[in-house]
């Protein structure tokens, strides 16, 4: 076996920032989008499957725990959904100077808080 | 390695690339929908949930959610698990555990709207 190849950027002695963070952040808000998914795919069958086994699903959704998880699942999904927007706009070639990427970068934090702020006091 | 070739302008990985995006834009415009929608209603009981999936438009949308949302999720974890995970640590069997998964979240959502609305 080859000497291990070494791996690129070096984490440890690379200073966090805005850019990096909020890339990292995107990879994770998808990772926990992916799992909440198959959440979502479970309420559907237990919906579809009757009362006896959807409301235990409805009531634990009302639990703490339950709303924790509804709560980091809508954190990562407005996120997700508003840093998408940024990518697809550098698809499009629109933003990709510096300053403006971190302009569009503080947009979606602020929008990110803003937005589901407002989603929770609206229900 | 993969030569970049004029002969062949779109190399493997072009399709992924291109299938995160359509999906991604697909998945983003319904998850605003049903947003919107789930906001304004609130928590639903059982009753509530079944006349909200079982109207035919939510029931359409949702299906189409349903497999772009779970197919843009099943390239993103391949994306990740191509990332981190070498070849020789079991990549390939890994990405296809993640697809299977997925695509079974897809097909009991499909099969679970479809009986909601009635049309199972």
């Amino acid at each position: 076996m080859a000497k291990p190849r070494p791996l690129s950027p070096h984490l440890q002695v690379y200073r966090p920032q805005l850019t990096s963070v909020m890339s990292i952040m995107h990879r994770a808000s998808g990772a926990v989008l992916a799992t909440g998914s198959l959440l979502v795919a479970l309420w559907l069958v237990a919906l579809a499957a009757g009362a006896a086994v959807f409301d235990p699903v409805a009531s634990a959704m009302q639990h703490p725990f339950g709303q924790f998880v509804v709560f980091g699942y809508s954190l990562a999904l407005v996120y997700h959904g508003l840093n998408g927007i940024r990518h697809l706009m550098w698809d499009l070639r629109i933003g990709l100077e510096i300053k403006q990427v971190y302009q569009s970068g503080y947009l979606v934090l602020g929008l990110t808080f803003l937005v589901t702020a407002a989603l929770w006091l609206a229900v | 390695m993969t030569q970049i070739s004029p002969k062949h302008p779109r190399e493997p990985g072009f399709g992924h690339w291109r299938w995160q995006r359509i999906s991604a834009v697909a998945t983003l415009g319904l998850m605003l929908y049903f947003t919107y929608l789930v906001a304004a209603i609130g928590p639903l009981d059982y009753s509530a949930a079944i006349a909200f999936v079982a109207a035919p438009q939510h029931a359409a949308a949702l299906a189409i959610l349903v497999i772009a949302g779970l197919f843009h999720a099943a390239l993103g974890v391949q994306m990740i698990i191509e990332d981190y995970i070498p070849l020789a640590s079991g990549r390939l069997a890994l990405v296809a555990i993640a697809r299977g998964v997925f695509a079974i979240a897809a097909m009991a959502s499909l099969v679970s709207v479809g009986m909601i609305a009635g049309l199972i």
